[in-house]
């Protein structure tokens, strides 16, 4: 039975503290961009709070309404929400999203990437994303998955993977179908395959943050939420973290990090009410 | 394994604590002079517009007088005197040939002349050669496919980059155009902001391709605008900023070509361009307006300064 994710204290939800968490991520001024796909509220954000506050120069990428730098101060349903334009500064089309994914064009050191990442029904040890289905012979699932969409954008360059659900169902041994490519088996196999394509960096989860190691690209532990335990993250993970021997505590929101979140980026609260589990 | 507590990780860091003193957006705006550097220092130059229109004069003016050498050009389907100048000043080493001319005024004397004593190698492009191929590199894909139409042309006898492929579909042989990246794509805007967000209100839909398939892209401005201008209609934005490396103000940078919207063809200064490279008088035309003006403002007087440009854009509502 799956718990709501509980935050250290009831100052804050998990959905405001991960998306002040990831706009602490997009910090510096370098050019960045913070892109959202479908249905990622805390993506978006995360990218608008970076921009008020650490990152002026991210760019802020509504993928499902294809507009850059909207300027909205209550958070709209999803990128795709027309709201999610108000204000923007450029729209582009789906064919220019789909040459810069096939291109890479935000690969190396030109233009990095922000924002919260791909999340799916399943994410294996070496962060590769499962959204086609969960068991098989193909195409007799028992859960046929949504289908891939722009999950093989995680292919460009590198990205992060999100998830809002922290359980042995989501966070498996090995995907029972590869959406998109983390690390595939680890090692150098991406470098190898996707022309030396970086892979995904950090997993943003209602409990932890996680990496990868240098060499293998293992799924490692970074940090734990408050409220939370190493424990706890090992025994709702359906595979062998790797646990370093010091994991601390992330650092908890500040009151000035709660305020301009909450008064300059998600005046409606939206995600006060957002639900995130845990087993 | 590594312990990953000794890494930096920035998520650690509260925003108050990374906040800077003062939250700043980086302005793109460089000086013509260094834009012509910049571009002078590449090997392969694209370029946006259509005939005489929305040309990005002013950059080319600079890059020839930075010394650009032996360039490579993959310019608009149609142009005139955006690919006929800098051929007249040796810029140019190889040129994708759709069309260049000068329509009614006639055919472009340059390249005329360079074609006829090999100076200049030609790839015997067209239409769909340009555009496919410029979508092929903006999508970092292998190759465009095309079907049998050129079977019937002379073209694949005459451009050894056109290939020949197997249709897996239909088994029959395709024609295959290669990827036409470039090092740098430079566009005539008629607003920009200082972020790179650029409107150019003549756009024929391969400026954002060719953006996409250059490694560096430079717009050349009429005006620097506002977030106000940029954010009051986002799809009149032709290219996002976050494409753009960088931005130069030049008022008129078009001329003599047409700015959409904004100011009229210089007939007149296309004419004494012809009169003066027909009767082999090119370096007189160079000295004049590319070697000679100190800087564009200055390029701006000797084409008949305010009193020129005024009349330039009262054309555009036919007085």
């Amino acid at each position: 039975m799956s718990q709501i994710a509980t935050p250290g204290t009831d100052r804050y939800s998990t959905a405001e503290f991960m998306a002040i968490l990831i706009a602490r991520y997009c910090g510096g001024d370098r050019e960045l961009l913070g892109s959202g796909g479908a249905n990622q509220v805390v993506s978006l954000a995360a990218s608008r709070l970076a921009q008020l506050t650490v990152a002026p120069n991210l760019w802020l990428f509504s993928g499902g309404a294809g507009v850059y730098n909207s300027k909205f101060d209550t958070l709209p349903i999803s990128t795709w929400d027309p709201r999610a334009s108000h204000h923007a500064e450029c729209k582009i089309l789906l064919a220019d999203v789909v040459d810069n994914g096939t291109k890479g064009r935000y690969e190396g050191d030109r233009i990095s990437r922000g924002g919260a990442g791909y999340g799916g029904l399943q994410i294996d040890k070496y962060g590769n994303i499962n959204m086609i289905g969960i068991g098989g012979p193909y195409p007799k699932m028992k859960v046929r998955g949504p289908g891939t969409v722009g999950t093989l954008w995680l292919c460009s360059g590198p990205n992060n993977l999100y998830v809002e659900h922290h359980n042995k169902k989501i966070f498996v041994e090995r995907v029972d179908y590869r959406s998109a490519a983390g690390w595939m088996n680890g090692g150098n196999e991406r470098f190898e395959t996707l022309n030396g394509r970086d892979g995904p960096q950090l997993v943003w989860s209602p409990i932890c943050v996680c990496d990868f190691t240098e060499d293998d690209h293992r799924m490692r532990l970074v940090s734990v939420h408050p409220g939370h335990t190493v424990e706890e993250v090992v025994e709702n993970t359906g595979f062998e973290l790797v646990i370093p021997d010091n994991v601390p505590e992330t650092t908890p929101p500040t009151d000035w990090e709660l305020e301009v979140l909450r008064t300059r980026v998600d005046r409606g609260g939206v995600l006060k009410k957002r639900r995130m589990t845990v087993g | 394994m590594g312990d990953s507590s000794a890494r930096h990780y920035k998520h650690m860091i509260p925003l108050d604590a990374q906040a800077p003193e003062k939250l700043e957006r980086r302005s793109k705006i460089i000086p013509l002079d260094e834009a012509g550097r910049i571009i002078a220092s590449k090997r392969t130059v694209s370029l946006a517009g259509s005939h005489s229109a929305d040309a990005a004069m002013a950059l080319i003016r600079a890059a020839i007088k930075a010394g650009a050498k032996d360039m490579t050009m993959i310019p608009p389907v149609t142009a005139s005197i955006a690919a006929d100048l800098p051929i007249a000043a040796g810029m140019l080493k190889k040129l994708y040939l759709s069309y260049v001319g000068f329509e009614y005024l006639g055919l472009a004397p340059a390249f005329r002349k360079a074609a006829a004593d090999g100076s200049l190698d030609i790839v015997e492009a067209d239409e769909p050669f340009i555009i496919l191929g410029t979508q092929a590199a903006a999508g970092g894909r292998p190759f465009a496919p095309v079907q049998y139409l050129y079977e019937a042309l002379s073209i694949p006898e005459l451009n050894p980059e056109l290939k020949k492929v197997v249709d897996p579909f239909s088994g029959r042989e395709v024609y295959a155009i290669p990827p036409l990246k470039s090092d740098v794509f430079i566009m005539h805007a008629q607003a920009a902001d200082a972020y790179g967000n650029a409107q150019c209100w003549g756009g024929t839909g391969q400026e954002r391709d060719k953006a996409k398939a250059a490694d560096l892209v430079i717009v050349q401005a009429d005006e620097i605008v506002g977030e106000d201008v940029i954010t009051r209609d986002p799809a009149k934005t032709t290219i996002p900023g976050l494409w753009v490396d960088h931005v130069v103000h030049v008022p008129y940078g078009a001329h003599p070509t047409f700015s959409s919207g904004s100011y009229a063809v210089d007939e007149d200064h296309l004419k004494l361009y012809l009169d003066l490279v027909k009767t082999g008088k090119a370096e007189e035309y160079l000295e004049r307006f590319v070697f000679g003006p100190k800087d564009h403002m200055d390029y701006l007087e000797r084409i008949g300064g305010l009193t020129r440009t005024t009349a330039l854009r009262r054309m555009l509502s036919g007085i």
